[in-house]
């Protein structure tokens, strides 16, 4: 082989590489309606002025649909975002506020802990997939596939595909998702992501509507086993050793006595580190509130705009009076935060009437 | 680990950068290290039998060679004519002797691990139908990686040297090597001692030309593979894995699809080997020959697996037709039915003998008897009857050697083939007869049209222009090549963006439109079975 010909190839490896990995970029995940939301508040997490963020809530869907940011900056002038995702694998928590913390200078982080049941913590791969394929490449990604690849091996052998090609798929997705090229698998998203227009608040529209649940009030308390505190104290270490301030909370929701045991548990072994917990389910947390089976919830598991608004404006007296966090209001780096609050309520009242109609339909039943 | 998996990937790799890395003579080392690491990790419990097949067959070679050789001091030796044909005879028949244990010896152990059981399955349905009680056991052995593939290479070589067509391996590792190269234990091909045996041992420099042609064949075989034959495979599947709920036209569309898929499988496969041979500068034979564009079913079997139709015809249909045994039959019927048809039947009984043979090496089942039988009869029928078609081209005044003709013929050959296919691919003998009947008396075109086959079956509409587009790009390339033309070389005459374009166009096709990833089982080749 002559010199001419040996860079030829190291060349052609390089063009054709990157045009591989650009491919790998675009074809993806897909993004419907489900997904498109936790895209863009990664997108809004980059685009957002670097380190206007006071801190984030994270955890799974029960979390995101239950902080409205705009209404914690409306109220107190805090700028904390929600960065749950879909059933948020527990074991990627300080993964994920790695990331987020490489583009937002953010002074805490408030933990809803449903994701630490043991029924969560056995997670699936587009749940994985939600946070890693969110996460720009970079070796943080590399090491958060394969910390939940190894995790999911390890604690629940043959449940998961091991595959070589699967466990590859999730640093180049274009190994799964090149399919739906020759499938009818494409959303708007997949084009055009769009912007959030109520800083990460759940905006769908199903949201608005509300169902009738009892609030699951359970006094046991199940004591969180060993997978359970290793992944707790991972967190709490993790934010200790770099100066992360941590807030557990337990939206409210209406699983059945052995999630709500388990959440007690929870909130138990947190306390015994030293945190305390905001516990919705706690019957006086929940009557100060003011949440209200009837008119709360979508469904059993999330709250909906009105639950949300009680949750935040609870949790966000509660992170007032117990951290420090500057007002932002009026500050011009965070206009985008006064025009998500103007959306927010709209948004609010939309929400309220399209609740009270969903009520007067069931009375008329 | 199959030749498209990524622990392959990673032995070829690391087995390239070494093979490369040291010196020439020392090469053949790092083939037959790693021919022997890639057979453990895919039968390492069946290894004995491939070591069985390489030191008995080493063994009756060097045998071989010694008669040989001692035939040939003493004949040089000798001057009296008498005893010279004395010992010539005898030493003939040493030479029998030991062939002879050296074939069924391995002929033998093949037959005892892939055949025990359908012979005592046969058996007991006899038995049972004759009402004699008593059952032999059933049997399900596992099959050693390759049996079929090396076990006919290695006879092969030790047929030749007993024909003194070449001299003996003296060198046992090396041997080794001949019979266990990796990269044609999956699927073949079935190559010959004086084609290929040097080329491992001999080592390559690095030829960067080659190793660049390689890997574009490597490319291609896997387009073949994934692109096509993986999503032909849903349809053909589909069709042959539940056909009592197809009838019609819906079973001849599926043997047609099956014909192509096992063509871009097994050809995607052979394309794959003889690349990652020349990676090590090693020339692989071709196995195929574009056989759809055969005129006949005679010639298709010259271009589909050729080594196999090759072995065939060598150790077995020559043999047997030019036996004493045949040549006595053939003076007996030219007594009978005159001199055209008594020549004819010994040749014949000789064809349907290998056919059969050729139908029971792809399997033991009935189905394969039958898949014999039919192509030999087509062929047998075709000879017979190639007066009456050359009547019938003459009456429809079209030309023998003109395009149209050509096309008549190819298409036709292409039908029979697929009709064979019934035979192959269906899941038993039973079925293939049924769907046989289905096809030829059902009569429903409306399936075509009123989705009820095209993509219930498991396809999009974005699949089945995939399919055509890669049917016609097969077709050209095919084209392009029974006109002699080597598209390889035209593209490497190309300027530089045209030649990078054409070759990420290539990664792409494959990375983007391949059936491949994790929600697909783990691909193998049709022809591993076998």
């Amino acid at each position: 082989m002559t010199k001419r010909q040996g860079l030829r190839a190291i060349a052609f490896l390089i063009v054709l590489t990157a045009i591989l990995l650009g491919c790998n970029a675009c074809i993806g995940m897909p993004k419907n309606d489900n997904v498109i939301l936790m895209t863009r508040r990664f997108k809004e997490m980059r685009t957002d002025p670097k380190d206007t963020w006071d801190g984030v809530v994270i955890g799974t869907s029960i979390s995101d649909r239950s902080w409205a940011a705009p209404l914690a900056y409306q109220e107190y002038g805090m700028a904390v975002y929600p960065m749950g995702t879909d059933g948020q694998p527990f074991m990627l928590s300080v993964e994920l506020l790695e990331e987020i913390r490489s583009y937002q200078d953010i002074s805490f982080a408030v933990v809803e802990l449903h994701g630490i049941r043991k029924v969560a913590l056995k997670t699936n791969g587009g749940r994985i997939r939600w946070v890693t394929e969110h996460m720009r490449p970079s070796l943080r990604r590399l090491r958060a596939v394969k910390k939940a690849l190894d995790y999911m091996d390890a604690w629940y052998p043959g449940a998961f595909d091991s595959s070589t090609m699967n466990r590859l798929s999730y640093y180049f997705p274009l190994l799964k998702f090149h399919k739906r090229l020759t499938s009818d698998e494409f959303y708007e998203g997949d084009f055009h992501t769009g912007e959030t227009v109520m800083k990460g608040a759940y905006e769908a529209a199903r949201h608005v509507a509300a169902r009738d649940v009892t609030v699951t009030v359970c006094d046991k308390v199940r004591e969180m086993d060993g997978q359970q505190t290793e992944l707790l104290d991972e967190l709490i270490d993790y934010a200790e050793e770099t100066g992360l301030a941590l807030v557990f909370y337990i939206a409210p929701s209406a699983f059945d006595e052995t999630a709500s045991s388990q959440m007690n548990g929870a909130a138990q072994y947190v306390e015994s580190r030293g945190y305390e917990v905001v516990n919705f389910l706690d019957p006086e947390v929940l009557a100060a509130s003011g949440i209200d089976g009837t008119t709360d919830f979508i469904d059993k598991r999330h709250v909906n705009t009105s639950g949300a608004y009680k949750v935040t404006s609870y949790l966000a007296d509660y992170l007032d009076a117990h951290l420090e966090i500057p007002d932002h209001r009026g500050d011009a780096d965070y206009a985008s935060w006064d025009t998500a609050v103007e959306n927010y309520e709209t948004f609010y009242e939309e929400s309220l009437v399209a609740i009270e109609e969903w009520k007067a339909g069931q009375a008329g039943k | 680990m199959g030749l498209v998996s990524f622990e392959f990937a990673a032995l070829l790799t690391v087995l390239l950068l070494v093979y490369y890395l040291l010196p020439v003579r020392h090469r053949w080392r790092v083939l037959l290290v790693g021919s022997y690491l890639f057979y453990l990790a895919n039968s390492a419990g069946m290894t004995v039998f491939l070591l069985v097949t390489t030191v008995t067959t080493f063994c009756a070679g060097r045998r071989l060679g010694r008669i040989n050789e001692e035939t040939r001091n003493y004949l040089a030796a000798s001057q009296g004519k008498g005893a010279r044909k004395e010992y010539k005879q005898s030493q003939q028949r040493r030479k029998r002797r030991v062939v002879l244990a050296a074939v069924l010896c391995n002929i033998g152990l093949l037959v005892a691990l892939k055949y025990t059981g359908f012979l005592f399955e046969s058996a007991n349905a006899l038995l049972q139908a004759i009402g004699i009680g008593g059952r032999l056991p059933d049997i399900g052995w596992l099959l050693p990686l390759g049996i079929s593939f090396y076990t006919l290479q290695a006879v092969g070589y030790v047929i030749d040297i007993y024909r003194g067509k070449y001299e003996p391996d003296q060198n046992l590792a090396q041997y080794m090597l001949f019979v266990s190269f990796f990269p044609q234990m999956i699927q073949g091909p079935i190559s010959r001692h004086d084609q290929l045996a040097h080329q491992l041992y001999e080592g390559h420099v690095f030829d960067y030309r080659r190793v660049t042609t390689g890997a574009q064949l490597v490319l291609w075989g896997l387009i073949k593979k994934f692109v096509l034959a993986e999503r032909l495979a849903v349809v053909a599947n589909g069709v042959f894995d539940n056909y009592l709920n197809y009838a019609g036209l819906s079973m001849l569309i599926g043997a047609a699809v099956y014909g192509v898929q096992v063509y871009a499988d097994f050809s995607g496969g052979m394309d794959l080997v003889g690349g990652i041979a020349q990676l090590f500068g090693i020339e692989i034979t071709e196995n195929f020959a574009r056989p759809y564009f055969a005129r006949s079913l005679e010639e298709f079997w010259r271009r589909w697996h050729i080594t196999l139709g090759a072995w065939m015809r060598d150790y077995v249909f020559y043999p047997v037709s030019l036996s004493k045994t045949f040549a006595r039959l053939g003076k007996r019927t030219k007594t009978y039915f005159g001199a055209q048809t008594g020549k004819r039947i010994p040749t014949f009984l000789a064809m349907f003998l290998t056919f059969l043979l050729v139908g029971v090496w792809h399997g033991a089942e009935w189905k394969y008897v039958a898949y014999g039988i039919w192509n030999a009869s087509i062929i047998s029928s075709s000879i017979l009857l190639q007066p009456v078609y050359g009547r019938l081209a003459d009456a429809c005044h079209i030309k023998r050697e003109s395009p149209l003709w050509r096309l008549i013929c190819m298409v036709r050959t292409f039908c029979l083939v697929s009709l064979g296919r019934f035979f192959a691919r269906g899941t038993s003998l039973h079925a293939a007869l049924v769907m046989l009947k289905s096809a030829f008396t059902v009569w429903n075109p409306e399936v075509l049209t009123n989705g009820t086959f095209l993509f219930p079956i498991g396809l999009l509409l974005q699949d089945w222009l995939v399919i055509l587009f890669m049917v016609l790009l097969l077709l050209a390339v095919g084209l392009w090549q029974e006109r002699g033309i080597c598209l390889r070389e035209v593209i490497a005459g190309q300027r530089l963006p045209v030649r990078w374009a054409v070759y990420v166009a290539g990664v792409l096709l494959l990375v983007l439109f391949g059936m491949y990833g994790p929600d697909y089982e783990a691909a193998s080749f049709v022809y591993q079975q076998f």
